[in-house]
């Protein structure tokens, strides 16, 4: 045999011989991973946080014009609602609502809420009017009736 | 003495798809949970026909006896307005009101001035889902 080819075949068997395994344990991330998922399992929760949305204007926003017939006002009383002076329930308003909303596609719908009534009188107002798809709503604080 | 089945089985190679699978649950748990928002205090929430809220929102609770907390620290009203102008840059970010639904109206509209006042105008009033009839 060829001395010169013999030498390389020596030279490749001592490089084949020195190559690393390159190669890592995975059974520390995989821990990690574990343990994390077990953390994220036992304090996380699923709970979407819910709320209704609501814009406030501007301070710069200038007035607007509406005419009467597009606008519905609503007062909130502590079990019913006042919507053109007559005293309507959930149900109720929320059927007027739908009527209106029908007659004329751009319904601005007024709160008028009274300063003591509680809160959530002011949410569930929202809720049917936003339930029944009018868009522009406008609150206002007014002094008791 | 007569070796077990079981432990001429090698259990290797379980390792890596273990750990695959590990990660990628962890992963979908760190995307989906959502952090507890600094409330304050606890409240009584309105229900309402409500959508989901994001989850990148300050927070303000108003307890029943009419305690203010911003971010669950408490302060009053005269301050909400300069902690807000503190945050002049993040205007865009929507403001997430907790507040109890026996409070008077009154006492949200305040909040609300202050608020418009400081031109941050995206509100989400916080609220309990409607039960499905």
């Amino acid at each position: 045999m060829n001395p010169i080819l013999i030498k390389k075949r020596k030279r490749k068997d001592i490089k084949s011989l020195n190559r690393e395994i390159k190669q890592f344990d995975s059974t520390s991330i995989g821990d990690m991973a574990f343990l994390l998922l077990i953390f994220f399992i036992v304090t996380g929760s699923f709970m979407v946080r819910q709320g209704l949305f609501l814009s406030l204007p501007s301070k710069s926003a200038g007035s607007v014009h509406v005419s009467e017939d597009r606008i519905i006002e609503i007062i909130p009383n502590e079990n019913s609602y006042t919507c053109d002076d007559e005293v309507l329930s959930s149900e109720q308003l929320a059927k007027k609502l739908n009527i209106k909303k029908g007659l004329t596609d751009d319904t601005v719908v007024l709160i008028r809420m009274q300063a003591r009534i509680r809160y959530e009188r002011m949410i569930d107002t929202l809720s049917i009017v936003k339930e029944s798809g009018i868009k522009k709503i406008s609150v206002k604080m007014i002094e008791e009736l | 003495m007569k070796k077990s089945m079981l432990s001429k089985i090698q259990m290797a190679g379980f390792g890596a798809s273990m750990a695959d699978i590990a990660l990628l649950l962890l992963v979908f748990f760190m995307v989906t949970t959502s952090t507890e928002p600094p409330k304050g205090a606890e409240v009584e929430l309105p229900t309402a026909v409500t959508q989901g809220a994001e989850q990148d929102t300050l927070y303000i609770t108003i307890s029943k006896n009419e305690n203010i907390f911003f971010d669950g620290r408490t302060i009053q009203l005269s301050e909400l307005q300069d902690e807000l102008l503190l945050r002049g840059l993040e205007k865009d970010r929507s403001i997430s009101i907790t507040a109890d639904k026996s409070l008077p109206y009154e006492s949200i509209q305040k909040v609300l001035n202050v608020l418009q006042e400081s031109d941050f105008l995206n509100i989400v009033f916080m609220s309990e889902p409607k039960a499905e009839k």
